[in-house]
């Protein structure tokens, strides 16, 4: 059995999710604010993947973007969804031994940038490893930025044409 | 070998739409648990207005009285209007505090509703701990509730 040890630093607040041979890992959050994970395999090497989902990428996104909107008094009390749609699209092999460390270190987030960086003592082959502007997302916001302006216009001629006729 | 390259995407689709779906239900339920906790903050903070105006009718003819009784009625000379002007900024925050009063029972039970749904919903966040709004939304659930303990005392004491 191979034991690795995996560490997450930086990057916490980008909630990104760590795929190793295409399961999800289940983190915990250490004393120091890190994330770390331990996983065990039979296997010599692993694939480790990380990527981040966005509210936004969803199947039904417009209609809980609506609810939402509805819920928190037409956007008033609504936390802002992120502006600069960037997502993580990393894919690494690392080669095991009987005891593996492997911290993830994330980079700045910038569009076609570096993601991450592994550090470990053993071999890693890096398949890809990029920020990205998710196109379809960013649409999907700008969408949805329109829908509320256009729904606050409305609802302020509304307010005005009622207060006119009164 | 071509086949097993298929089954193989279609496998990661299948995980990579599982796992979508599961993380894309928590974040809509941590952001229903965030606007649900702005919600209980504005409910609570319409409450504390609502006693606010209350209090600010009786504080501001209070004040009205003594300024007339400070000056020995002086500021009738300056002001020939001062007493009218008092009791039109009295009747103005008696209104708001009528209007308040009439919505305070429906601004509580919002108020204490949000605040145990956004606990609920922030405590389901597997990705990130919420400690302060989940500490902030008890301390609003734990006031609410001595609100609504103390109103429903009174109103026994008056019945």
């Amino acid at each position: 059995m191979n034991e690795v040890n995996i560490k997450v630093t930086g990057g916490i607040k980008l909630n990104p999710i760590i795929f190793v041979d295409g399961k999800q890992l289940k983190v915990k959050k250490n004393q120091f604010g890190s994330l770390q994970a331990t996983y065990t395999t039979d296997k010599d090497t692993i694939e480790l993947s990380i990527c981040k989902y966005l509210e936004l990428s969803g199947k039904f996104w417009f209609l809980f973007a609506i609810l939402f909107f509805i819920i928190s008094i037409f956007g008033i009390l609504n936390p802002f969804y992120d502006r600069k749609c960037i997502v993580i699209d990393s894919q690494h092999i690392i080669k095991l031994k009987e005891k593996t460390d492997v911290n993830i270190i994330f980079k700045n987030m910038v569009d076609q940038g570096q993601a991450v960086e592994i550090k470990t003592e053993n071999e890693v082959e890096e398949i890809k490893n990029i920020y990205y502007v998710d196109k379809k997302v960013k649409k999907r916001w700008i969408i949805l930025i329109v829908t509320q302006v256009c729904v606050w216009v409305a609802l302020i001629i509304t307010a005005i044409t009622l207060l006119a006729t009164k | 070998m071509e086949e097993k390259i298929v089954q193989e995407k279609k496998e990661d689709k299948k995980i990579y739409k599982s796992t979508l779906t599961k993380n894309l239900a928590m974040m809509y339920s941590v952001r229903l648990g965030k606007i649900l906790f702005n919600l209980s903050i504005v409910c609570l903070i319409l409450c504390g207005a609502t006693l606010a105006t209350a209090l600010a009718t009786g504080v501001i003819f209070i004040f009205g009285l003594i300024f007339i009784i400070l000056s020995l009625g002086t500021v009738f000379v300056y002001f020939p209007n001062y007493f009218d002007a008092l009791l039109s900024s009295g009747d103005f925050f008696a209104k708001i505090s009528s209007f308040l009063l009439q919505a305070f029972p429906y601004l509580i039970a919002i108020g204490i509703i949000g605040a145990i749904a956004s606990i609920v919903f922030l405590a389901l966040d597997k990705n990130e701990k919420h400690v302060a709004r989940i500490t902030i939304a008890s301390i609003i659930l734990v006031l609410s509730v001595v609100i609504v303990i103390v109103s429903l005392v009174q109103s026994g004491g008056a019945a």
